[in-house]
């Protein structure tokens, strides 16, 4: 379904603009992957500028944490999801700080792209070859085209891998190979040399691609060619070098990636899913995409200016209050959806509303840094357990709510000790009465201050346990149990 | 009751063993023929040749034995010994065909019956079971070893909760140092307070489904049922039975889980991809399935259970014919095999046929619509039962499909 985010409604409402406090939680998960803290929550609700949103979005984009965050993105949609161990773990470590040089310094994103398909020679640490090894294990040259064309383009055209497309007939058996052949000469191997986690990428002069026979025998050599459109490589051009061309002269390239920013950052494709745009120049693609990709397109590939372009939109700046209204509100954006947060997200948020990184114990903080993979994993695990999943595909299982319920980081994080969110709060209703520990608590979890009728049950679950400060605990042991929290909205 | 009286009762094999043992929320609830279903999934997708449609002599058999069976003409692999002595309960499918030769989308379409398309979230047949059933106190879709498929547009309720390493507890079941049974409380009915408000301002089956997986966690976490994962309560030499592999303690699993009336439990056997070094890896795998699946079919006959239960063994796809150069097997989602057993299936036969050298389908081949549209209504699903996707659109249980009706007993 192709729809434009700034279209018709069908008659439906369009919710309100999201209130400010919706909007800093938003951005914050959205642009470095965790909720504001209660001091950074405040200072922007506090604050009476106009462009005080546009100014918000400029100094996250610029931080060092939407570089670590979008280098994990990235990360993840390279290499699958699956939080690796051992050697994979360590070629993981090396894209992440690759993707976080190139983003930092505004690399464009063409220029990634190629980078990450034109790898050639040894990389100690995986930097960006990591994907052809990853992608293509058991030497499978399939599964590295597959990839690409849906990560780099937006087009499936793996499942013309086996049979012809089965409902475009754009693409068929023979489409797969010729793109795969691009990568027919590619070899991706892990260096030499004991626990290095290095890659080795080397290019053969010679060698073809066969298609394989209906009965999976040795078929005929197939020649690279992109979507249906002949590429070959010129003299001195290896045949990825050839792709890199083809794919920085299609549409596709920005369309895929806005496309999937876009649904990224609104739970929903402007074309959905992202990674079904079908063709090049297809006319049904909506004009909020086509503008979207050309503004991408002139900004040199500038992704912090795609960002900052998509959530300063309308669309993006709506409220998710409102009835379920299912397919209707969801086409159109009428209403900002409600998405569960990603095991990153969910962990630094968690992280961040407890303070146990603030926590004035050092031997705390250690630990958690030792901790922070296996905890990570162990998120990644219950949140994410099928490496291709998409996120909007993910809502939510038993092992997820038993690590919210009893799990190490919700119950030590909502202990009472020096640094912590809950010993801040207590000090805060000492100094100035219960109400003001209660929105302490409420804002490190909610980036928000709660209203009266919140305050006034709160309040009564303290008072009915009066002495004990272990009912502030409780209250925030609740508060990060709530979809309010577990949800980006 | 203590294990070792436990363990005498089923000995003596007393049928309202598993009654007594069974979670008290689902044995109240009515049962229809099929209690319970099994799917043994074979992770990357297993070769037939290799396994259940055997060409020894031929070129693309690969140098195997086929060995006799209980059926007589009929030959399996060298390496089913076991389930060869077991086939008059079986019925094998030699002839199951489909179009889909990617892991990911061919994992999709063996779960939910149907292709990846557009963005429509189909629901999985563990998932769909799940969502028929009265939920007892343990989840109703349980997936050991392997992730299994998600409730798609059935809502977080139905996921399967994953089970990685059956011989390990489950995490994070009990509450953390020092919050006893009265504090949890307190916090729980804090945090139903917090809900309540939230699902009134922002309505979405996100925050439903975060509400519904949250209350199942807390049922479970006090559920007399969680024995069931104890597989070391069982004797010893019953847990070799099933081999040591995480797949034949997973059947183990499988078994206690039926026992006490979870509705839909999967098991994946992983490795299945044999692209190079084909044969050595399909001998350890084969023994795997072998054993766990065959220790599976004769615990839960024993117990009576077989007659209430559907056990199913698919894959990803076949394997090619075509040995290639690094002694591999390649996906071959043309031809592959299925295996039955127990609830409504007629045992002792096989169904369909592949030439000599198993290169095309020679007879009565069968679409996956086919397999879940048969499965399906053996479970009591409706196969035409329409439910809305999220984009608005009716999505039916089955694909299409005709009925398989020379399974049917």
């Amino acid at each position: 379904m192709k729809v434009s985010a700034t279209g018709q409604t069908g008659g439906g409402a369009v919710a309100a603009p999201a209130d400010d406090a919706e909007f800093v939680r938003r951005v914050y998960l959205d642009l470095v992957g965790r909720i504001p803290a209660a001091t950074e929550a405040a200072r922007f609700l506090d604050d009476a500028a106009a462009d005080k949103r546009a100014r918000l979005v400029d100094a996250l984009l610029a931080s060092d944490e939407y570089a670590t965050y979008w280098a994990n993105v990235y990360a993840d949609l390279l290499l699958g999801q699956a939080q690796p161990q051992g050697l994979g773990r360590r070629l993981r470590a090396g894209t992440v700080t690759w993707l976080e040089e190139q983003l930092g310094e505004g690399r464009p994103y063409d220029a990634m792209i190629a980078d990450v398909l034109t790898a050639s020679g040894d990389y100690s640490d995986g930097g960006p070859a990591s994907y052809l090894l990853v992608r293509g294990r058991g030497k499978q040259v399939e599964a590295v085209a597959g990839a690409t064309a849906r990560i780099v383009l937006g087009v499936q055209i793996d499942c013309a891998q086996c049979h012809d497309h089965p409902y475009y007939d754009q693409y068929k058996q023979e489409d797969f190979y010729a793109f795969a052949a691009y990568f027919g000469r590619t070899q991706a191997r892990r260096l030499p040399g004991g626990g290095e986690p290095g890659v080795r990428i080397v290019e053969r002069p010679r060698g073809e691609l066969r298609m394989p026979t209906s009965d999976g025998g040795k078929g005929e050599v197939v020649r690279p060619r992109f979507l249906g459109r002949e590429v070959a490589p010129d003299d001195g051009e290896t045949r990825r070098e050839a792709l890199v061309r083809a794919i920085r002269g299609s549409d596709l390239l920005a369309k895929a990636a806005a496309n999937r920013s876009w649904s990224m950052l609104l739970g929903r494709g402007l074309v959905e899913p992202w990674d079904d745009l079908v063709g090049e120049n297809d006319p049904s693609h909506p004009p909020a995409l086509e503008r979207l990709a050309a503004d991408f397109v002139a900004s040199g590939y500038d992704h912090r200016a795609l960002l900052r372009s998509i959530v300063l939109s309308d669309a993006y700046q709506r409220s998710a209050s409102g009835a379920d209204d299912r397919g209707a509100a969801a086409r159109v954006f009428a209403r900002a959806a409600v998405r569960p947060l990603s095991a990153r997200q969910l962990f630094d948020s968690m992280v961040e509303a407890t303070g146990v990184a603030d926590s004035d114990r050092a031997a705390y903080r250690r630990r958690l840094v030792d901790r922070r993979d296996a905890a990570l994993r162990e998120y990644s695990f219950v949140f994410a357990d099928d490496e291709m999943a998409e996120a909007e595909s993910f809502s939510g299982n038993v092992p997820q709510a038993l690590l919210l319920l009893n799990g190490d980081l919700s119950n030590v994080g909502v202990r009472e000790r020096a640094g912590g969110t809950v010993t801040a709060a207590i000090d805060r209703a000492e100094a100035e009465g219960i109400d003001a520990g209660i929105a302490a608590l409420y804002l490190s979890a909610y980036a928000r201050r709660p209203d009266a009728d919140e305050l006034a049950q709160a309040r009564a679950f303290i008072e009915a346990q009066p002495g004990d400060t272990r009912a502030y605990e409780d209250l925030l042991y609740a508060l990060l149990l709530s979809s309010e929290f577990t949800t980006n909205h | 009751m203590t294990t070792i009286h436990r363990r005498t009762f089923l000995r003596l094999g007393l049928g309202a063993i598993a009654a007594a043992l069974a979670d008290p929320r689902r044995a109240a609830a009515s049962q229809g023929p099929v209690r319970s279903c099994v799917l043994l999934f074979m992770h990357g997708g297993a070769s037939q040749i290799d396994t259940w449609d055997p060409k020894p002599g031929r070129e693309t058999g690969g140098g195997l034995k086929a060995i006799r069976t209980a059926l007589p003409g009929v030959r399996v692999s060298e390496h089913l010994p076991r389930l060869a002595r077991r086939l008059r309960d079986v019925a094998v499918i030699r002839s199951l065909t489909s179009r889909e030769g990617n892991h990911d989308r061919a994992r999709y379409l063996m779960h939910t019956g149907y292709p990846p398309q557009g963005g429509a979230l189909h629901p999985s047949l563990g998932s769909l079971v799940a969502a028929s059933r009265e939920r007892g106190t343990l989840p109703s879709y349980v997936s050991i070893a392997g992730p299994g498929q998600g409730a798609g547009l059935l809502g977080a309720a139905h996921a399967p909760f994953v089970v990685g390493d059956p011989t390990k507890p489950i995490r994070n079941l009990t509450p953390a140092l020092g919050v006893d049974d009265a504090r949890l409380a307190r916090r729980v009915e804090l945090w139903r307070g917090l809900e309540d408000r939230f699902a009134a301002r922002v309505a979405s089956p996100t925050v439903t489904g975060h509400r519904q997986v949250v209350d199942q966690a807390l049922t479970m976490m006090s559920s007399p049922a969680l024995e069931a994962f104890a597989l070391e309560r069982e004797a010893a030499a019953d847990r070799e039975r099933y081999g040591a592999s995480a797949f034949g303690q997973g059947c183990l699993l499988a078994r206690r889980l039926v026992e006490v009336g979870v509705p839909f439990v999967e098991v994946a056997l992983k490795g299945w991809d044999t692209h190079e070094d084909n044969f050595p890896r399909v001998a350890r795998l084969g023994a795997e399935l072998d054993a766990g699946m065959s220790a599976l079919l004769d615990d839960l006959h024993d117990r009576g259970l077989l007659e209430s239960t559907l056990v199913i063994c698919i894959g990803d796809f076949g394997r090619t014919p075509t040995i290639n150069a690094k002694g591999g097997r390649d996906h071959f989602p043309k031809i592959s095999a299925a295996a039955l057993a127990g609830a409504g299936i007629r045992g002792g036969q096989v169904i369909g046929a592949t030439d000599r050298d198993g290169r095309e389908i020679s007879e009565r081949p069968v679409t996956v619509p086919d397999l879940f549209r048969t499965v399906a209504t053996l479970v009591g699903l409706d196969p035409d039962e329409t439910r809305e996707s999220a984009t608005g659109r009716p999505v039916a249980t089955v694909d299409g499909g005709a009925l398989v009706d020379e399974l049917l007993a």
